[in-house]
């Protein structure tokens, strides 16, 4: 009834809702920021979701590059939406965290600003692609964008090493370990694993549900003429 | 600034539920379209038999 990523996405978005569970009753509290700190459990891994959203993105393009007038844009497409959602959601809950802990929704300091970017960027290549005709010059196109959006990422995580900002700098791979309780780094990278598990399902039948309505159209196409 | 005159409840609730919007809403949506194309797919075949 349910292919396989059908079944992961049910069976991984079921997961996550566990770790919510945890990170709301189960896990301590944190000593400087309270409860509020419970963010983290979400708005960490939605930030890892985004970036391998670039990631598959970067790999899909570079497979469209090497023959273009072959290829389709459906992976690539598909990775894009998923990863605009989860930077929209990395932004937001960034957002909600940041006014009680900065005593400011936002501010214009290296990772927010480099993250507002990748969200620019993922709608970009959206409007992109509903721009120019299907063709070979659309997969260049939109393409390079995807390459360019993949550069973005690593810039995004060295941000708070390479600037002065406000952001917390890194607390999971960083030298001398991680600062971290135990409990909260095991939760932590469970979410971590747990969402981007959840981006690579969302991605898989999203481009699924693109090739289906791709034969749709088809065949719809076919029908009339 | 966050002191213990802060209560962080509806901060924590407004994350989770724009959490769950986004992923849970968007899962719900995709495997829903799933479902339609489908049905759309079964019905075209059929017209074309």
């Amino acid at each position: 009834m349910f292919d396989k990523p059908r079944l992961s996405l049910v069976a991984t978005i079921i997961a996550m809702i566990v770790q919510w569970l945890l990170a709301w009753f189960w896990v301590p509290v944190d000593d400087a920021q309270g409860d509020v700190y419970r963010i983290i459990y979400l708005h960490v891994p939605a930030a890892f979701a985004a970036f391998t959203s670039a990631f598959v993105l970067a790999v899909a393009s570079i497979l469209a590059l090497r023959s273009p007038n072959s290829s389709k844009l459906d992976l690539s497409k598909a990775a894009t939406e998923v990863g605009l959602v989860f930077t929209i959601l990395t932004l937001a809950t960034g957002s909600i965290w940041g006014k009680p802990t900065w005593g400011t929704w936002w501010t214009w300091d290296a990772r927010l600003t480099t993250t507002f970017l990748l969200a620019l960027m993922y709608g970009g290549w959206l409007l992109l692609h509903n721009a120019i005709p299907e063709g070979p010059s659309r997969v260049r196109s939109c393409s390079i964008l995807g390459l360019m959006i993949a550069v973005d990422v690593p810039i995004i995580y060295k941000s708070v090493t390479w600037w002065r900002t406000l952001h917390q700098p890194q607390t999971i791979l960083r030298s001398g370990g991680s600062t971290m309780d135990g409990d909260m780094l095991a939760l932590l990278l469970s979410g971590i694993a747990i969402m981007v598990i959840v981006c690579l399902s969302m991605i898989f039948v999203r481009r699924q549900n693109i090739r289906l309505q791709e034969s749709l159209e088809e065949k719809s196409l076919r029908g009339v003429v | 600034m966050y002191g213990p005159q802060t209560d962080p409840t509806p901060y924590i609730a407004a994350a989770y539920v724009i959490g769950a919007l986004c992923t849970i809403g968007y899962s719900y949506w995709l495997l829903a379209s799933r479902r339609r194309l489908e049905r759309y797919l079964d019905a075209m075949n059929k017209k074309d038999h």
